[in-house]
């Protein structure tokens, strides 16, 4: 009986039922190829598993503490979400890789995001000028004041399936911000999409927490975020 | 959230590191990712099946964060060397020479394997997951899971010199 890899990776990981194991074992102790592939198998396991023990071992002890804080303030007050400590009056730095998770993390617990509000399509025409300038020519990845108390995030460019450039950016004001996506129509940028977190104690969702983002994407056949050469050149048409 | 939760998520901080390290291949995007990890979970916590296990339910969060972390990066033009990887191990020297040897040989080899290789072998052999759990992380069929981790085990094999 000629066995199968699979079969014999299945078997030196204890995948296969009791009945399917002693069937395979059994043919194989009468074939000394499929011992030698079963070898492959088994020792490629026992190498890696050494590795599990390697860890590197950076202190968990700030994210422990959070965790631990995160599970009694939830247990002491039941259905009502407890007062969390004041966070920091200053947002969150806009990096665009990385959107300071521990700001979130000990309001994440407690802090409902309210207010989370949808325009799809029909939105109204008019954008302010500043963020129809920073759409017509701020770099993704880069932040701009919009003069009235906002800074404004350039998150990434696209293309939809239809070929329309669309840009992803944020606009942040205290604790609220707002994720859009703007699409130029001719010589005009239209919102196609806005979603309003605001949360009651300066929580600001990390992004990618975005799911309702990843669908607008999705729908429209936008691909990945243009390389920065490409969203100069469409910027520059 | 469930204490008991909170302890299990502790127990599995080591885990949670090793496979975001492996997902991003630099200490510090794995820190990043591990802190995204638990911020998420913390606030998904009542929509964990507690008859599950806890770590393809972590896994999976760790690895979305990952593909949006690369997702935001590729509009700021950074880029990821995949070979620039601060050495993970502890220099403690207890270790007989031999076995170091041979672990670094197989962390070398993990390091010239596809990703895609790479992370499923991750999954199951040093995470072990079963295949079903690493379908799931993965969000692929157990088919998959097993032709490709078939693959990337015979290809680890071959870079390790086992015959």
């Amino acid at each position: 009986m000629q066995i199968d890899d699979e079969t014999l990776m299945a078997l030196a990981d204890g995948e296969l039922d009791q009945a399917e194991a002693a069937r395979v074992s059994a043919a194989v102790a009468r074939d000394p190829q499929a011992q030698a592939r079963l070898r492959l198998f088994t020792e490629t396991r026992a190498r890696l598993q050494i590795l599990s023990s390697a860890a590197p071992a950076p202190s968990d002890k700030d994210l422990i503490a959070r965790i631990r804080a995160a599970s009694s303030a939830v247990q002491v007050s039941g259905s009502v979400a407890p007062t969390a400590p004041p966070l920091s009056a200053t947002p969150p730095m806009p990096a665009n890789a990385n959107r300071a998770p521990w700001a979130a993390l000990a309001a994440a617990v407690t802090a409902a995001v309210v207010g989370l509000a949808w325009w799809q399509m029909g939105a109204p025409a008019g954008l302010p000028q500043a963020e129809v300038a920073a759409l017509d020519s701020l770099p993704s990845g880069q932040v701009t004041e919009l003069g009235d108390g906002r800074d404004l995030t350039m998150i990434a460019s696209y293309r939809t399936a239809e070929g329309a450039f669309c840009r992803e950016y944020e606009t942040e004001q205290d604790a609220g911000m707002t994720v859009s996506v703007a699409c130029r129509q001719g010589d005009r940028w239209q919102r196609q999409f806005a979603s309003d977190m605001t949360a009651s104690d300066g929580y600001v969702p990390a992004s990618g927490d975005i799911a309702a983002l990843d669908d607008w994407l999705a729908e429209t056949g936008a691909g990945d975020p243009l390389t920065p050469e490409d969203e100069a050149a469409a910027l520059a048409d | 959230m469930d204490p008991a939760f909170g302890e299990a998520l502790i127990t599995l901080l080591p885990n949670l590191r090793r496979y975001a390290l492996s997902l991003a291949r630099r200490a510090d995007l794995a820190d990043d990712l591990v802190q995204t990890t638990v911020e998420r979970a913390i606030r998904a916590a009542g929509s964990y099946d507690p008859a599950a296990r806890l770590e393809p339910w972590l896994f999976r969060i760790t690895r979305n964060a990952f593909i949006d972390l690369t997702r935001r990066q590729r509009t700021e033009g950074v880029q990821v060397d995949v070979f620039d990887i601060p050495e993970a191990l502890p220099d403690d020297g207890d270790r007989a020479v031999e076995a170091r040897l041979m672990l670094q040989a197989t962390q070398q080899a993990m390091k010239t394997l596809p990703p895609e290789q790479a992370e499923i072998l991750h999954l199951i052999c040093i995470e072990e997951l079963s295949y079903a759990e690493a379908a799931e992380v993965l969000d692929i069929p157990k088919g998959t899971v097993m032709s490709r981790l078939s693959r990337a085990r015979l290809a680890l094999a071959e870079r390790l010199g086992i015959k």
